[in-house]
């Protein structure tokens, strides 16, 4: 695996109960920057990204095949391997969905709650790491009076920006957005949208996109599946 | 047009259950009102002794319905307190890490456990007890604890139904939510799923509340009696207020004494309500305590 390659997937096929969704696709993905994943539905874009957190695992009747090896700063993994730990590979590969889901808790809360999983318990530390990810995001000053509030109470924009920010208080070294951006008004398309090309800096970005036109503002690399 | 009639016909029809179902309970409650509150005084509960004397457990109630409400009350609570645990952990079980053949076999036997009459269960109590006099402890006789146990037995397919449905009935996307942040299993349960899954596992609780404050055929054959005060530790005969009712309604001398059934019907249903309250306030509590907590 070259030294610019973050991921690797060889030969993977995916199956619901029988029917085939992702067929022998083998490819790679460069290292920081955004690749965008396009094609119609049914194609296999969001299976795609939860094969590389395996987040498909609990899904009845799906069955993978094939390998997929991600350049961690570590090592280079092969994250099917029975001694790969889940919550560890999760931490480094986050994923945001495509409707926003906060958990029905505060704002602070929902952001510090990887942190809480990871075990950290610092309060100072959770504090520093919280405001970060909200900043990052462009949240902070939006929230930063009412961080007690239920998180729910949020605009479905924010909501959307929370749940990267969550997503992104771990810093992981991988990122998976499934349509991140389409149940969002425009402004906060934009504000997503200059978020993740601040983000690809340092970065693997992996999008599903319905949109030609964001895949060619932000994306630097496309991937169509058919 | 026709469509239109049957709308109309089906609208008809349920104003019609509802107003009939509404019916036969206020009919129940006033015919119970009626017949019983003459009788809901003070003396029904403590007798000839004086209510303070008699709630501080300073002289016993001899001729009141105290030591059966005492005794319905700490039956409730032990055999919750028995089948809680039992009933949510199979409940988890089933629906968390139960799979195939395993879950099916599970499921039915909860199924047909479900489906047996309190008698029997009363009886299969009953039988352990005696086994258990004649082999291992030769001071056993029916009591409390064994009551609390057979009654435990009797509500626990109910607890672990609704403990495994409201949590398969959780969305899948929530499930993911906690994985994909990085959770365990373990962490995701009782973080994530346990805490959404806790109003749906409420009711299954207060059903078994009130199958434990009402059931008559299982406490008749493991331990209850028509008088013997408070019960003094887990050991002891006690009495119950479902049991009281059934005695005094099958061999009342006069008009009065059937009246103190009544009497205790309403009693009765009183603490059945009662403690539906409190099992929904703790409910209420929870929910917000895990809300501050997470």
């Amino acid at each position: 695996m070259e030294p610019s390659v973050k991921i690797s997937i060889r030969e993977l096929s995916f199956f619901y109960h029988r029917t085939q969704v992702i067929d022998s696709l083998t490819c790679r993905f460069r290292e920081n920057g955004i690749t965008a994943i396009t094609g119609p539905s049914g194609k296999g874009k969001t299976t795609l990204l939860m094969t590389l957190n395996r987040l498909w695992e609990d899904t009845p009747g799906a069955v993978m095949t094939g390998e997929i090896l991600i350049r961690f700063k570590e090592r280079v993994t092969n994250i099917y391997d029975p001694r790969v730990s889940l919550p560890w590979l999760r931490k480094k590969v986050g994923m945001v969905f495509q409707t926003p889901n906060p958990l029905p808790m505060s704002i602070y809360k929902n952001t510090a709650f990887p942190l809480m999983l990871a075990g950290i318990k610092e309060k100072p530390v959770i504090e520093e790491r919280v405001r970060q990810a909200l900043e990052m995001t462009f949240l902070w000053d939006e929230v930063k009076s009412r961080l007690n509030r239920d998180a729910r109470t949020l605009s479905g924009g924010q909501q959307q920006r929370l749940c990267m920010a969550r997503a992104l208080v771990l810093d992981p070294e991988v990122l998976l957005l499934d349509e991140p951006t389409s149940s969002l008004d425009p402004r906060s398309l934009s504000m997503i949208e200059a978020l993740l090309t601040h983000l690809k800096k340092d970065r693997t970005i992996i999008m599903v996109s319905h949109y030609l036109d964001q895949v060619k503002r932000i994306a630097d690399q496309m991937m169509a599946l058919s | 047009m026709r469509s239109q009639r049957l709308e109309f016909a089906v609208t008809l029809f349920s104003w019609i259950s509802a107003l009939v179902f509404l019916g036969i309970m206020t009919t129940l409650l006033t015919y119970l009102l009626i017949k019983g509150a003459p009788y809901l005084t003070l003396a029904l509960i403590f007798g000839t002794t004086s209510p303070l004397d008699g709630l501080l457990l300073k002289q016993p109630v001899l001729n009141g319905l105290f030591p059966a409400i005492a005794g319905t009350l700490l039956l409730v609570f032990f055999s919750v307190l028995i089948a809680l645990p039992a009933g949510l952990s199979a409940g988890i079980y089933l629906a968390e890490y139960a799979k195939g053949s395993v879950k099916g076999f599970f499921s039915l036997m909860f199924d047909l456990l479900a489906g047996i009459p309190s008698i029997v269960v009363g009886l299969f109590g009953f039988s352990v007890t005696i086994f258990l006099h004649q082999r291992f402890f030769g001071n056993l006789y029916p009591c409390l604890l064994i009551s609390s146990v057979s009654l435990a037995f009797l509500v626990l397919p109910c607890l672990i139904r609704t403990t495994q449905t409201a949590l398969e009935s959780l969305p899948l996307s929530l499930r993911q939510t906690g994985l994909a942040l990085g959770a365990t299993p373990l962490q995701n349960l009782f973080r994530v799923l346990l805490p959404r899954a806790l109003s749906g596992i409420m009711t299954g609780v207060i059903l078994a509340i009130g199958r434990c404050a009402e059931d008559t055929a299982v406490i008749m054959l493991t331990g209850v009696v028509v008088s013997s005060g408070i019960p003094k530790s887990v050991f002891s005969n006690y009495e119950a207020l479902p049991f009281y009712i059934y005695y005094i309604s099958s061999e009342y001398r006069d008009r009065a004494e059937l009246g103190t059934g009544y009497g205790a019907a309403l009693l009765l249903l009183g603490i059945c309500g009662l403690l539906y309250f409190a099992a929904f306030s703790i409910n209420r509590r929870f929910k917000n305590a895990f809300r501050k907590r997470v």
